[in-house]
């Protein structure tokens, strides 16, 4: 190869595509390989400014459990939300006197005295990789933010009695802890009665 | 059959990335860094950035039961940072944003955050001028191009974990790369 490199080779040069033959060219040819460089010397400059950049932006916006960015870190809030709703049911299930409001997993006794309508899927929780042998689902109210937490619009899910909770159902090990949470309303009918 | 001392070493890298996983905050404070800067050099806007990254991790998080280890977890938050971003550029909310992104006046210049190592002012001047023309010429390219310009020359990543971070074939990715650097030198202007 006598001639200089066209430029779609200088193009596949800079991006380590070169053939066996236009790697040698660019050995043995100082004007090509003065081209290469120039090319790999200008993204080296462009890494380096964008490393930069973007290592001040991290350090000013890492999230963290003590700091929260201006718009919410949305993880947390549902960390939050999860660890509110685990320590809620952990302590009805201890209540004995609460064992009414305890359905068994499956029961529909209760759910026919009450209409519900299901208003979304389980969503895990922090223990749910835990294994769980038994349990129950727990229905308990819980602060309209933990629906938001998990990206559902709180309206959808208001409890008549309390405009200020949503109805959850909780998925509670005997181990008192929580594994995924799905949540509910009450149905036309029931929210009409009252 | 006895499994090999390589099937051994690759169940065992599997299983590290696994328990690597299951500490969701070490791999947030651990990732956040790369994921923002890849995210920040495909979308040119800090705060857009940082929401983007933040829904990332989001996403990772909900879906990290389904990590089975096969890449490593850079790799893996990179698909789903490179799905995230890809996503918003179509959404038309993003379509409003690169709308009003004509308009916008780019304040934070990428070239300011040069290091300065002793160069006079020409040069300095000259290697601000091309790396800010390289910044402007990676918005203009495709989005699988940036994509695949951004991971190769800012992350520093092998073809193949490109290939596998973006569900392209190795021939696409190289193409793609092909073509966003000719861009870039197009923009930048070659010596000739």
């Amino acid at each position: 190869m006598s001639r200089h490199l066209s430029e779609d080779q200088i193009c596949r040069a800079i991006a380590g595509q070169s053939t066996i033959e236009e790697q040698r060219h660019v050995h043995e040819c100082p004007h090509c390989r003065t081209e290469i460089e120039r090319s790999w010397s200008v993204l080296g400059a462009f890494r380096t400014a964008v490393l930069v950049r973007a290592e001040r932006e991290a350090l000013r916006s890492t999230p963290s459990l003590g700091t929260q960015p201006e718009d919410g870190w949305r993880w947390e809030r549902a960390l939050a939300a999860t660890a509110l709703v685990a320590v809620v049911a952990a302590l009805i299930a201890q209540l004995p006197g609460r064992q009414g409001a305890v359905l068994p997993a499956g029961d529909s006794s209760v759910q026919a005295e009450r209409p519900i309508v299901v208003a979304s899927d389980f969503f895990p929780l922090a223990y749910s990789n835990v294994p769980i042998t038994d349990g129950r689902i727990v229905r308990l109210e819980v602060p309209r933010s933990a629906a938001s937490a998990f990206g559902l619009d709180p309206v959808d899910l208001v409890n008549s009695r309390h405009h200020d909770a949503v109805l959850a159902d909780v998925v509670v090990g005997v181990d008192g802890l929580a594994r995924a949470v799905r949540f509910v309303r009450p149905g036309v009918d029931d929210i009409q009665k009252e | 059959m006895e499994p090999s001392a390589a099937s051994g070493f690759i169940t065992a890298g599997i299983e590290n990335r696994a328990t690597e996983i299951a500490d969701f905050d070490q791999v947030l404070h651990r990732y956040w860094p790369r994921i923002l800067r890849f995210v920040l050099a495909s979308v040119h806007d800090s705060g857009l950035a940082e929401t983007l990254t933040q829904e990332c991790f989001w996403n990772a998080y909900r879906s990290r039961m389904r990590f089975r280890g096969d890449a490593s977890v850079h790799t893996w938050l990179v698909r789903i940072a490179a799905n995230v971003v890809r996503d918003h550029m179509r959404s038309r909310r993003l379509r409003f944003w690169k709308r009003a992104e004509r308009f916008a006046v780019d304040s934070s210049a990428i070239a300011d955050f040069l290091p300065d190592p002793g160069l006079t002012p020409e040069q300095r001047a000259l290697i601000h001028e091309q790396v800010q023309a390289v910044w402007d010429a990676s918005r203009n390219l495709s989005a699988r191009q940036r994509t695949v310009f951004v991971l190769r020359f800012v992350e520093d990543m092998e073809i193949a974990d490109i290939a596998s971070a973006t569900g392209l074939t190795s021939n696409a990715v190289n193409v793609h790369l092909f073509r966003a650097v000719r861009a870039i030198r197009k923009r930048v202007g070659s010596s000739r």
